[in-house]
């Protein structure tokens, strides 16, 4: 498993990623679903489709 | 999902986003969870949601398992067994050209498909000697993983498109669990899958089935091996290991790539 993520985390060559600047502006947009984990709660933004969203979270 | 692997393993506090569609996000530069992922591009996988919840009926993965395996058909059909709808009609079309094959293909398109809860048990895939895994609307498919517990030899046709710079099949979770060409048959083409096939590739795929399925008739051994590696990896994929696997890949993705 660890191996499998390891290639994931590399197809980004290393880039770091801002959660409000690049994430942030996803939050409204109809095409993703936007998720928060906080304190062990999951919250969807924007759950366009609701059962799958629901199976998701 | 998420909510059960947080009961299982910590996740740190986040933010992430995921594709819920067939396709893979490629139009921005951020760090996106898809479903399905062609070699060598940059994302996440995410398990599909149909893990906890398969189609109207409702049943989690490890339920589904339970019944494949537990089902044993009296007889077992000597034949290149698939059953799906017509979701590559505007694109590739090999659902249907494949269906018009004769034995020992045994191509069924339909409106309703293995999933619906209309039409016959997912289990039924095991009244088939060899299972066959075709592209859907994109080249993929969510049955892979169900395949995978049919206890037969199957084939998966896997399409990529090197001109989009995809330089491998589209991937999905559950194939951290099987190996390809030793737990199943994988027969992969770099083909536009866009349009309809062209007459010489789709002559390719079907003297590639028919290759596969002669050199297994010719040596059972051969194919008894196969259904047991295959029985073996299965052994190893269930909904607490999918669970380990999010938090995991969460956790991993917060601390590598998010910006504290």
């Amino acid at each position: 498993m660890n191996n499998f993520i390891k290639e994931q985390i590399d197809s980004f060559n290393g880039k770091k990623y801002s959660i409000s600047k690049d994430l942030a502006p996803f939050i409204n947009n109809p095409l993703y679903l936007y998720i928060q984990i906080k304190n062990n709660n999951v919250i969807a933004s924007n759950p366009q489709i609701i059962s799958v969203s629901n199976n998701i979270v | 999902m998420i909510q059960n692997s947080i009961k299982l393993n910590k996740i740190n506090d986040t933010d992430m986003i995921i594709k819920i569609f067939d396709t893979y996000e490629w139009n921005y530069d951020i760090p996106c969870f898809n479903l399905s992922l062609p070699g060598n591009k940059q994302g996440f996988m995410f398990p599909h949601y149909d893990f906890i919840k398969f189609n109207k009926l409702g049943i989690d993965y490890d339920t589904m398992k339970l019944k494949i395996q537990n089902y044993n058909p009296k007889i077992i059909e000597n034949d290149i067994y698939f059953k799906g709808r017509n979701t590559t009609n505007t694109k590739s079309n090999i659902r249907v050209m494949l269906s018009q094959l004769d034995y020992p293909f045994s191509i069924n398109i339909s409106d309703d498909n293995v999933q619906g809860d209309n039409s016959e048990p997912i289990y039924f895939l095991k009244k088939h000697k060899y299972l066959l895994d075709l592209p859907g609307l994109q080249p993929w498919s969510v049955r892979f993983k169900y395949l995978c517990l049919c206890e037969r030899v199957f084939i998966r046709i896997s399409f990529y498109n090197s001109k989009f710079e995809e330089k491998g099949y589209w991937k999905q979770m559950s194939d951290l669990y099987f190996r390809e060409n030793i737990d199943y048959v994988h027969l992969k083409y770099d083909i536009d899958f866009e349009k309809p096939l062209s007459k010489t590739i789709l002559n390719k795929i079907i003297k590639d089935i028919e290759n596969v399925y002669s050199k297994f008739e010719k040596n059972p051994i051969l194919y008894k091996t196969m259904v047991n590696n295959l029985k073996k990896s299965a052994n190893k994929i269930s909904l607490n290991n999918i669970y380990k696997y999010i938090s995991t890949m969460i956790n991993s993705y917060t601390k590598n790539l998010l910006i504290k």
